[in-house]
């Protein structure tokens, strides 16, 4: 027993040994050696190593070392990804005596590009893609899932986005086509597929168009459409696009360290961390209970879009086009009307607001949802705009949003036929009825709302433990320094 | 009373005595057996704090000895200890 009394006194830190090792020793010599001083010396010695600040340093560093390594070992099973990149330009037609103005230039492009992408990312051709005999994508995924999770995840891989526009490239709207992929070779294999595709989309729609308009104006030429040329042809990626190894060990070794700090503060003085902790649970708790007693709100959201006429009302005139703000103010004018958001309101399918209504004015009411409705511009480029609804009950929020979508295809259906029976124009009224004017598109109707967006109860949760730390911190100030008070009257 | 730290300098208010010698009197007059572990614990504490400080000497086993400090912080333990004891005892008398 004598020897496993030793054994332990050696575990207790180096700087303390050298102060106190000899007559600890000689201690332990004179007194009968049993399992209690045994296991007094261990306790004495675990004790003594926690106290100690370079045991708290070591074990931060320690526990530093074990998360760099874990990070590392972690990375290396995280497999590469290299994204490939091409960039093409939409330039105008080179006929002079035909071009249309910048303005409808941008207009037209942007129309383009967002029916070329839609087809480009339509599940038929990711399927295409995936199953290309030379490029056999996405192998073990679809060995686990279906096809169409499988195309999910290559439309995430795909990226479309616009290029700032650099003095060089001039007004021309440029786009840059991304595919990430573990195989550097397939990564660009699809992007040179992608950008040929865009450019055999562009010429069917050129077609189409000049089609539609030979239809509306045999007797005159269709101008031709916006060409597509590829500025910078699929790349072949070097380096991938993951956080670097280096990156995953500093986050392992920061997290390891920040552990073994917190551990040896715990350790250290494990009363006022039990006392903080208590703190931040019980207000997490009370937060957690009362983000439960808010009311609820659930958003339901559409997505729509003006999309420019495929043929002028006069062939030698440029399509007349106003920006999309302002076409989007003056339909929003009509729509959020009082009057129709007085009838939506009170719709007896609906019944909105109904306990405010028992005590408020309907005016006022209106103010109300006006706030809770949302009406906004996502893409000036593309002329996108969503309309959003929150509601305490989610498929009243679906329906209003509906309703609301309606309203604005209503709208514009009414302004175009208005302006065509106004001009007088047999033309005007033909490119209404082929619908080849300015129209409005639903490109996302009206979402089912499944999760309520408020009140956020994980942010409430949050909030409630640093507010806790934050307490406990005060309280366990203002008590240490009470007894410091009352100590030295 | 079993606060390590009050028994040690209990028993060094009776003069400087080394390890061996404070467990020994502590056992006798407190009936509480302090293990090695526990023991030099507690004056490692105590000699941090400036509450008892080493007695120079050649042999192995360094006795301890209580500064003023040490002392005047046990008198206030004592004190309050004390008060506590005589409360009790009166209070238990009129129960």
């Amino acid at each position: 027993m004598r020897r496993w009394i030793g054994l332990a006194a050696g575990l207790y830190p180096w700087s303390w040994r050298e102060r106190y090792g000899v007559e600890f020793q000689a201690l332990l010599e004179d007194v009968n050696p049993g399992w209690r001083e045994f296991t007094d010396v261990l306790r004495g010695a675990v004790k003594m190593q926690m106290t100690n600040a370079a045991t708290c340093w070591k074990l931060a560093g320690g526990l530093a070392v074990v998360g760099a390594i874990a990070a590392t070992a972690v990375s290396f099973r995280i497999p590469r990804i290299y994204e490939s990149t091409a960039v093409m330009r939409v330039t105008p037609h080179q006929d002079q005596q035909r071009q249309v103005s910048q303005d409808v230039f941008q207009w037209q492009a942007a129309h383009q590009l967002n029916q070329m992408e839609r087809e480009i990312l339509s599940r038929t051709n990711l399927e295409g893609i995936i199953t290309q005999p030379g490029l056999d994508l996405y192998k073990n995924e679809l060995s686990l899932e279906p096809m169409a999770d499988v195309e999910q995840i290559c439309y995430h891989d795909i990226r479309i986005r616009m290029v700032n526009q650099s003095s060089d490239l001039g007004a021309a709207p440029a786009f840059a086509v991304s595919f990430s992929y573990t195989d550097q070779q397939k990564a660009q294999a699809v992007v040179r597929k992608l950008t040929t595709q865009f450019i055999e989309q562009n010429l069917r729609q050129n077609r189409f168009q000049a089609r539609v308009w030979q239809e509306i104006w045999p007797q005159s030429a269709p101008p031709p459409g916006p060409n597509l040329e590829v500025l910078n042809p699929a790349s072949l990626p070097r380096q991938p696009i993951n956080t670097s190894r280096l990156s995953f060990a500093t986050a392992g070794l920061v997290l390891g360290m920040a552990l073994g700090l917190l551990a040896a503060v715990a350790w250290r003085r494990p009363k006022w961390t039990l006392q903080m902790a208590g703190f931040a649970v019980g207000c997490c708790l009370l937060a957690t209970a009362v983000s439960f007693m808010l009311p609820e709100s659930y958003t339901s959201s559409a997505l729509m879009q003006i999309t420019p006429p495929l043929v002028p009302a006069n062939p030698t005139r440029e399509i007349a086009v106003a920006p999309p703000a302002e076409r989007l103010k003056q339909m929003e004018e009509v729509v959020l009307s009082d009057t129709i958001l007085e009838e939506i309101i009170t719709y007896p399918s609906l019944d909105l607001y109904k306990k405010q209504r028992e005590h408020k004015p309907l005016d006022e009411i209106v103010e109300t949802m006006r706030r809770d409705l949302s009406i906004r511009l996502v893409s000036p480029s593309h002329w996108a705009f969503q309309i959003s609804f929150s509601y305490p009950d989610p498929f009243k929020a679906q329906a209003v949003v509906r309703e609301l979508v309606t309203r604005f295809t209503e709208e514009n259906v009414f302004v175009e036929r208005e302006r065509a029976r106004a001009s007088g124009d047999a033309k005007s009224i033909e490119i209404l009825e082929h619908k080849v004017g300015a129209a409005l598109e639903v490109l996302d109707p009206a979402s089912d709302p499944l999760e309520p967006v408020s009140p956020n109860r994980l942010a409430i949760a949050l909030a409630g433990f640093a507010l806790g730390l934050l307490l406990g911190m005060i309280a366990l100030h203002f008590r240490q320094h009470r007894s410091h008070t009352l100590r030295t009257a | 009373m079993t606060d390590p730290a009050l028994l040690i300098l209990a028993s060094l208010a009776g003069g400087e005595k080394h390890g061996y010698a404070m467990m020994e009197d502590i056992a006798l007059f407190a009936d509480v057996r302090l293990g090695p572990g526990t023991l030099y614990g507690a004056i490692t504490r105590l000699e941090e704090r400036g509450w008892i400080r080493p007695v120079e000497v050649e042999d192995r086993r360094k006795p301890y000895c209580i500064t003023a400090a040490g002392r005047h912080y046990l008198e206030e333990q004592m004190t309050s200890l004390d008060q506590v004891v005589k409360t009790a005892l009166r209070r238990l008398k009129h129960a």
